[in-house]
């Protein structure tokens, strides 16, 4: 489903990604562990296809009709159109926009370039209403401007709904436990649960492993400056959670 | 009698301070006869279901208006009109003694609640570009509610000079919404001058937008002179191609214990100018006055400009005023999240810039006359700049 080959990507000239590999399968849950600064944030907006980004080598194919294709051309948007969702470290408040209201230009949007029927207003939102229970929610936050005046765990679970609506091929997700008491912890990691099939895949960027001990990833991969120096199962990051970082970091360092 | 060359003599320009970013005087070679001769129009076809419709074409109240509850009077004058009289500070942004002026006068007595908004559409519909001056003097009564809706429209390409002035005197304890939308082609030059009065326990709400004309300049003077009196002044300016428009309100607190709200935003497309220029002034013996004014402009293009001079004259010592201004562009961050969700550039930019708008739209408290001014917006801007796009 996704296949990053040697991929080497830069903002303003400075390397951040050095010839990454890795491919995710359908159904799989993937971690993206690692220290502050080692690149994790960059990798899934590297995917998702953000500007500020430059690809310098290498390639990101992501599986489109069934077809691995070259997505590196393909604008942000068309990646959201092709099942690529990104949930944010730090989602934006747009003031002026309900939340209903952009959740739906979205879900039809992708409707559409999926040539499926797009939604009404009023099933719209029944549809919606249907997955509030999932993420504890309230139908209040629907009518209320995008993210704006939402707690830190609103904003993360206001996320997670519209990932839920949408329901993409991949989803990644960037620090999506980072500032999340536990409850609201286990309510994000319900949501997360709640998309997994064999079907739809996750990539979680996580800083802890706490996160970890709700969702259970399949495969567990520590970047360090800007390179996979370690990839493993769950224990990997139970290891993790022990001992730091410093030991993988010193062993890659002896072997390079 | 004043002539036309007395006329284009008076022009301002960036000699007064006050016109420092907008000049008239190239504005007006192409026009240069007066006249309100009409060709055939169906005005009906301007109607509007839920709204008392009055249509003004051709300096005349025309006979297919709805009845309303407004007394009208018209007539033509060319008297010399005597600037800066007591009550209205200089009646045109012209300041001249216009010739073949039309005045008409809408009168409503007190206590009578207008439920029904009243949609005024003043109609040019002219084979040749032509001169227009026009005065609307209101005389509302005390205890009443009312919510006008003045449409400054064009049926043809033609170019028109239209120099309107709306005079308004408010009787106690009284609500009037009153909205201003000019919506003239591109190459057409508008002045807007409107000067109100407001008593005790009354509130004057000004909106205008600034959707068509080539040039426009609005004064919007307000003087607040009774207590518990409130005035909201407000508008939107949605600019595209080489359009430019300049607002200038002055809001005078005559009297303690009143407030004023003034918000202006413009969005300004491809090499458009918006000029915002605000004065609140708080006389010496106005205390516990509470007034706010704020301008935000967002620019879509390189080329777009935003002046912006927000100004406080305070004179009493017990009073809470605030302003400011700010001009940006679309932020980045807010764009890629629409992209990231599968959203189009256009689109999300789109739904951007009607969001900036849409808490000023808010001040209407009227939605017909709110959906009226939304659909226009929509319709002559948005759809001009972002594409037609279903949302």
């Amino acid at each position: 489903m996704l296949q990053v080959k040697d991929l080497t990507a830069s903002v303003e000239e400075n390397e951040i990604l050095k010839k990454i590999n890795f491919s995710v399968k359908p159904g799989e849950i993937h971690a993206i562990m690692g220290p502050n600064g080692s690149g994790k944030s960059t990798l899934s907006k590297v995917i998702a296809g953000h500007p500020d980004y430059e690809v310098k080598s290498g390639t990101v194919e992501f599986s489109i009709n069934g077809k691995m294709t070259d997505i590196g051309e393909l604008e942000p948007s068309d990646r959201a159109r092709e099942g690529i969702f990104l949930g944010f470290q730090y989602p934006v408040e747009i003031p002026g926009v309900t939340n209903i209201n952009f959740m739906h230009e979205s879900f039809n949007a992708l409707c559409e370039h999926q040539g499926a029927d797009t939604m009404n207003e009023k099933d719209f939102r029944e549809y919606v209403k249907s997955k509030l229970p999932i993420l504890e929610m309230s139908e209040a936050f629907l009518d209320r401007p995008v993210n704006e005046g939402f707690s830190g765990g609103e904003k993360k679970k206001n996320e997670i709904l519209q990932m839920l609506i949408l329901n993409p091929k991949l989803a990644l997700l960037d620090e999506t436990d980072s500032g999340l008491d536990i409850d609201a912890l286990k309510t994000v990691a319900n949501g997360v649960n709640t998309l997994k099939s064999k079907y739809n895949s996750v990539v979680l960027v996580t800083h802890y492993q706490r996160l970890l001990d709700y969702i259970t990833p399949d495969f567990v991969h520590v970047l360090y400056n800007g390179q996979i120096i370690r990839t493993g199962d769950k224990t990997l990051a139970l290891e993790l959670e022990e001992k730091g970082y410093d030991w993988l970091i010193e062993e890659h360092n002896a072997n390079s | 009698m004043q002539t036309l060359k007395d006329f284009k003599e008076n022009i301002p320009n960036r000699k007064s301070e006050s016109y420092k970013y907008t000049n008239f005087t190239k504005a007006f070679a192409p026009f240069e006869s007066f006249d309100f001769k009409q060709k055939d129009f169906d005005l009906n076809t301007l109607k509007v279901d839920g709204a008392i419709n009055l249509f003004v074409a051709g300096g005349a109240l025309d006979e297919t208006s709805d009845k309303s509850p407004l007394v009208h009077s018209a007539k033509a004058s060319d008297e010399v009109i005597v600037a800066n009289s007591k009550a209205f500070k200089g009646d045109y942004i012209f300041n001249l003694g216009a010739l073949n002026t039309i005045e008409h006068s809408f009168e409503l007595k007190d206590k009578v609640v207008v439920e029904r908004p009243i949609f005024i559409f003043h109609v040019v519909s002219n084979n040749d570009t032509h001169l227009f001056h026009q005065k609307s003097t209101y005389k509302i009564g005390k205890n009443c509610d009312l919510k006008v809706l003045e449409v400054f429209i064009n049926t043809d390409d033609n170019k028109v000079f239209f120099n309107h002035s709306s005079l308004v005197d408010l009787g106690e304890n009284t609500n009037f919404l009153h909205v201003h939308h000019q919506r003239f082609n591109s190459e057409s030059v508008f002045g807007l001058n409107i000067a109100a009065q407001v008593a005790k326990n009354s509130h004057y709400k000004s909106f205008t937008t600034t959707l068509g004309s080539m040039m426009s300049r609005a004064n919007i003077h307000i003087d607040i002179n009774g207590e518990g009196s409130n005035a909201t002044a407000s508008g939107v300016y949605t600019l595209q191609g080489s359009q430019h428009s300049d607002i200038n309100s002055y809001i005078s607190h005559n009297s303690p214990h009143s407030e004023s709200h003034q918000l202006y935003k413009g969005i300004m497309n491809d090499t458009s100018r918006g000029v915002f220029t605000g004065l609140i002034k708080v006389q010496r013996d106005a205390q516990l006055v509470n007034s706010v004014q704020m301008n935000r402009n967002l620019l879509l293009t390189k080329g777009a400009h935003a002046n912006s001079r927000p100004q406080l004259e305070i004179f009493a010592d017990d009073v809470k005023c605030a302003h400011g201004s700010t001009t940006g562009q679309l932020s980045e961050a807010e764009l890629f999240y629409f992209l990231s969700r599968g959203i189009t550039e256009e689109k999300a930019k789109m739904m951007l810039a009607r969001a900036f708008t849409y808490d000023v739209l808010l001040k209407i408290d009227n939605i017909l006359v709110r959906e009226y001014l939304h659909d226009d917006i929509t319709e002559k801007f948005e759809n001009n700049v972002f594409g037609s796009l279903d949302v």
